[in-house]
């Protein structure tokens, strides 16, 4: 599983980061992705945004592990091309 | 509130915002996607925008707005429950019962109208800022906030980095209205018209009535009393209002037409009268009459506080 740490960042960055790393993953052959987040928005709008995607993720689960830090787990198809 | 843009010198609308259960005809739609606070922006500039979910590229805007309830975190402020179908955003004046009503400010602007509405209590976070930090928290609280917007809102929105925004329900914005028509009036410390921004004809007339020039004011001395004598203009540039004022020395009372504010141990009586109500400030036409008569009742109340 890969690890995209965004504690400290903001939406839309928060997004953006995300949706690269995603989609490298998904040219790379797909896999499982958790990000890291403690910006409450993009909590919401991180799932929201990749099923908008229209690319197949999928977000297998959403993790509180802290006060404000929550963890969203991932799964990204291997793209065709 | 034309007159809340003029006081402040505002160089766009004031925003209506109306939340609706249902999705109303006869409002224009926008022509692509964007975002709640860009069309917020777009408002300002005069246009009216009937925003739909399908209409906003801002997830944290839907359910802010209460188009969608939270998934995974109880994200705030937000509308709840989530019910809103469509959102009406337009200058202030083309909605006839908004829910809130915006104002994008300067800090300066903000301050201004802060002292007027006797302080504001702003909460904000940085995030969910013009959907919730000026929409949903005064719904929800009934009470005026102010937002320094989110990075959405100023990455996308092109609000400029001097540019806030106060929100409020539209009763806290009568109320500001209304003070500030009470200012316009009575030539508060905020409001005299310098002397030297004057049409010279008016200048002269208070000079030939013997009164001498200050910076925003006249003075002279009427009938052994001392008199200011402010002039304002209305929201158009015309001059209007008189408000000559009596300080006077100790404890009097202010009877009809006069109010008091106090300066250490003296009062000040004042009166503010408009131009064409029996005098005429171009021309100086019932001014001297009108000062005298004033300053006569001024002696009457003096003898009478000291019986």
């Amino acid at each position: 599983m890969e690890t995209l740490d965004l504690r400290g960042e903001k939406c839309p960055d928060t997004f953006v980061y995300t949706k690269i790393k995603a989609e490298e993953m998904g040219y790379a052959g797909g896999g499982k992705l958790k990000v890291i987040v403690d910006y409450l928005p993009a909590v919401e709008s991180i799932p929201r945004s990749l099923a908008q995607e229209g690319k197949g993720y999928k977000v297998l689960e959403v993790k509180q592990v802290g006060d404000r830090t929550y963890e969203i787990y991932i799964e990204v198809p291997a793209f065709e091309d | 509130m034309d007159r809340i843009r003029a006081y402040f010198g505002s160089r766009y609308h004031l925003v209506g915002v109306k939340l609706f259960k249902e999705i109303p005809e006869g409002y224009p739609t926008p022509a692509k996607p964007g975002k709640f606070c860009e069309f917020v922006r777009r408002a300002a500039m005069g246009e009216t925008i009937l925003m739909r979910a399908e209409d906003e590229e801002c997830h944290q805007s839907l359910i802010a707005l209460g188009f969608q309830e939270p998934m995974f975190v109880d994200l705030q402020p937000r509308i709840e429950p989530a019910e809103t179908k469509a959102v009406l955003i337009a200058p202030v004046e083309e909605i006839p019962d908004p829910d809130v009503v915006l104002m994008i400010a300067t800090p300066r602007q903000v301050m201004e109208a802060a002292a007027l509405l006797h302080g504001i209590e702003a909460k904000f976070a940085g995030e969910i800022a013009v959907c919730g930090e000026v929409i949903a928290e005064p719904l929800k609280s009934g009470k005026p906030n102010v937002t320094f917007l989110c990075g959405g809102a100023r990455m996308f929105a092109d609000y400029r980095d001097s540019e806030v925004i106060l929100g409020a329900p539209p009763e806290v914005f009568k109320e500001l209205e209304a003070r500030v028509q009470v200012l316009e009036k009575s030539c508060g410390a905020l409001c005299g018209c310098k002397t030297s921004d004057l049409p010279p004809r008016i200048v002269q007339t208070f000079s030939e009535l013997g009164f001498e020039r200050g910076i925003d004011y006249f003075f002279g001395r009427v009938n052994s009393q001392n008199v200011r004598i402010y002039l304002n203009k209305d929201i158009n540039g015309k001059v209007e209002y008189i408000t000559i004022h009596f300080p006077v020395k100790g404890e009097v009372e202010a009877r009809p037409p006069f109010q008091k504010r106090r300066r250490g141990s003296w009062v000040d009586l004042y009166a503010t009268f408009k131009d064409g109500e029996g005098f005429e400030i171009s021309t100086g036409k019932g001014l001297k009459e009108l000062i005298e008569e004033l300053a006569e009742k001024v002696e009457s109340q003096k003898r009478g506080a000291a019986k």
